[in-house]
């Protein structure tokens, strides 16, 4: 038989079986829209957090022997830790998988800070403070609040000095203490959206502070403050001498210290210079590594592991793996709806053969063979499933727009919140469609052999 | 003269133990090219079981069957399925036709299985082809009516022109008169005789009526599933 004779038959069957096969169609359609749109629901919010939130196209490697030097390995000096050398920063950049490398680097010394009248009316401080350095390239244009760069502030240096006095505010004296220095802009500082959430519901509350919101450090222009280097609540550096520089918060970044501020990475080189060698300037802390591609990763957290350098946060592939495991639940939903329908479609082309015995034995009668009988519940099945497949795919797409149109509306800003929590990449269309198509088919297998297996004779004279 | 029908042997029963009912009982026939063949016997008999051994439409048979010289025990399903529709024609009492399906559909109907691609491919010969087997058979114009709204004869009528569609060689008739009255299974048996005649089509009918054995070749007597008596041959007498 060929295949315009078998579209015929079809094309017949769909036209007289509308109603049995609507409803069998039914279940076939419910059953892609469900696994479609939970495929792409999380599709979509995987992209987002790991996209993102915790992007899982990057690693961040650090030495285990540098972990986090702590409060008193800034004091006792415990902060000259061997870190990760220029060297290894360039062999990592090397890698083929690598697109590009940006080392960290964090304070190696006490430092505590003091400011924030214009956001809170009043001087408040911490007794310590802890601080990272990052390159300029991984902060976002999003992450900036204002029109304050993120920039090392000694590239426009201004006049000469000794004292903060001789420069004209906000600009500071940068210099060692009771050395010559220069006049430049505060230093800019990062902050996260953790440090935020920590100050506003915990912080705030206990102090009888206003929070600190995003668009109260916008309208204050940065908050500028002192940052004390050298010394802190639980002593001195042996090395340099104590002084306070002025850091203006620029912005609000994933990519800043979760407790703590975030400088520009040769700020920090240069105050680790200052208070405890060469070597906390010049190894630093941690690379962050970004992949070309989020399969390449664990092929980089290899090659890091040569080097002997471990991962410093898993939270990206815990977060993947957390997110597969919520979407395989999901789509098992979609599945066993498929499975029903698989089964309702058993059910319908069971009748059907019956019903048809005396039609099925006058084809085999005039030519038909058990193959085409069985190629015709087939693509009857097949053409089902597609049809049902493709209102499946309509139906979900129009849920998942009516989902993003409801969280638009409804739900109240909130970090990463993205503009569509969906994705439909073309495999997943793809793959909706022949899931429908095969479950349709898979439910027809049984009938269709039946069809096959009438016999003509018994057929046509039971029916006389 | 050629055989386009050699069976021997051929049994079929139903059921088993004290149950049991043979359907054939070691049948041996033979029917040659452009002959008219009515097998007759009460109802009961066999005959529709035997007609649907000769086609190849039951192949759960004792007993050896040679259609067109060929045996057919070695085909596979396929090869028999072709044979069947490119060489025979089937005619059955309760003509078969599918209510859901013009006229013309129905004679159509053959041609979607037919592996003789060349045969089919030319739709509007196909279309020709149905145009002149509807005016044959009387029913010129008629092509869209719906089985519905004809009457039996009517309606055994375009099961003939379905039968007829790919020019077989062999045309197998169960009770083609069966269901109708004495002057349309007249008009039926007219039908026959004139394929026969003009065509010189082979024809095996199996009947319990004497007006198809009158313009038979040659008659088969059928009782308890075995062939008790045969008649002829003869030459055809004619029924205008």
């Amino acid at each position: 038989m060929n295949r315009g004779a078998l579209w015929t038959l079809v094309r017949r069957d769909l036209a007289r079986e509308r109603g049995a096969l609507v409803t069998s169609g039914f279940g076939i359609a419910a059953g892609t829209a469900a696994l479609v749109f939970f495929l792409a629901l999380g599709l979509g919010v995987r992209s987002v957090l790991l996209g993102d939130v915790f992007p899982i196209d990057q690693v961040e490697l650090e030495s285990p022997k540098a972990n986090d030097p702590g409060l008193l390995g800034l004091v006792f000096g415990r902060g000259e830790q061997p870190g990760i050398t220029a060297k290894q920063v360039s062999q990592l950049k090397a890698l083929p998988e690598v697109e590009a490398a940006y080392p960290k680097l964090k304070f190696s010394f006490p430092a505590s800070a003091r400011g924030g009248k214009e956001v809170f009316g009043r001087e408040v401080g911490t007794s310590e403070m802890i601080g990272d350095g990052i390159a300029i390239a991984l902060v976002a244009e999003g992450d900036l609040l204002g029109d304050f760069p993120f920039v090392d502030p000694l590239k426009h240096p201004g006049k000469p000095c000794r004292h903060t006095h001789q420069c004209e505010a906000p600009q500071y004296c940068e210099g060692p203490a009771g050395a010559d220095g220069v006049c430049v802009d505060p230093v800019p500082v990062l902050i996260s959206h953790y440090l935020i959430e920590i100050f506003d519901k915990s912080v705030a509350p206990a102090h009888n502070l206003p929070p600190v919101g995003k668009t109260l450090i916008e309208k204050a222009g940065g908050v500028v403050f002192k940052l004390w280097l050298g010394e802190s609540l639980l002593g001195r550096s042996k090395k340099g001498g104590p002084r306070h520089v002025h850091a203006r918060v620029v912005g609000i970044s994933d990519r800043a210290i979760d407790l703590g501020v975030t400088l520009p990475l040769t700020v920090v080189q240069r105050f680790n210079r200052e208070y405890t060698g060469d070597q906390a300037a010049e190894n630093f802390s941690s690379v962050v590594l970004k992949a070309k591609n989020a399969a390449s990763v664990s092929r980089i957290m290899n090659a890091g592991r040569e080097l002997d350098l471990v991962p410093r946060d898993t939270r990206a592939r815990d977060v993947s793996v957390l997110i597969s495991g919520v979407m395989a639940l999901l789509a098992l939903v979609g599945v066993i709806i498929l499975v029903v329908s698989a089964s309702n479609i058993a059910y319908t082309f069971r009748v059907l053969v019956s019903e048809r015995r005396r039609e099925i034995a006058l084809y085999r009668a005039v030519g038909a063979s058990a193959v085409d009988m069985m190629k015709w519940l087939m693509a009857l099945a097949l053409t089902m499933g597609a049809l049902g497949g493709a209102v499946g795919l309509g139906v979900s797409w129009l849920l998942s727009k009516l989902a993003n149109y409801l969280a638009a509306s409804r739900l109240p800003d909130f970090p990463f919140k993205p503009d569509s929590f969906f994705a439909f990449p073309w495999w997943l269309v793809c793959g909706g469609f022949l899931f429908a198509s095969l479950f349709a088919a898979i439910g027809a297998i049984g009938p269709a052999r039946r069809a096959g297996k009438v016999e003509p004779a018994a057929a046509l004279a039971s029916l006389s | 003269m050629e055989l386009v029908i050699e069976g021997k042997g051929l049994a079929k029963r139903y059921g088993e133990g004290p149950g049991m009912r043979a359907a054939l009982d070691g049948v041996d026939i033979e029917v040659k090219r452009g002959e008219f063949v009515a097998v007759l016997g009460p109802s009961g008999c066999g005959k529709s079981t035997l007609l649907g051994v000769l086609g190849g439409l039951d192949r759960s048979f004792g007993g050896k069957l040679w259609l067109f010289g060929e045996d057919i025990d070695p085909l596979s399903d396929a090869a028999l399925a072709a044979l069947r529709g490119r060489r025979i024609g089937f005619v059955f009492q309760a003509f078969h036709l599918l209510g859901h399906l013009s006229t013309r559909d129905n004679i159509l109907a053959p041609a979607l299985f037919s592996r003789d691609h060349q045969a089919v491919a030319d739709r509007r010969a196909l279309g020709d082809r149905v145009d002149h087997l509807l005016h044959e058979i009387g029913l010129g114009g008629r092509g869209d009516d719906m089985p519905a709204t004809m009457s039996g004869g009517e309606r055994q009528r375009v099961a003939i022109a379905r039968a007829m569609l790919l020019e077989p060689e062999l045309l197998l008739c169960d009770e083609p008169t069966g269901n109708l009255d004495a002057e349309t299974g007249q008009q039926i048996v007219e039908l026959f005789h004139r394929l026969h005649r003009d065509q010189n089509m082979t024809v095996v009918a199996v009947t319990h009526e004497l007006r198809v054995a009158e313009v038979a070749t040659r008659t088969l007597h059928m009782r308890g599933g075995a062939l008790v008596d045969e008649d002829g041959p003869r030459s055809v007498r004619g029924v205008e």
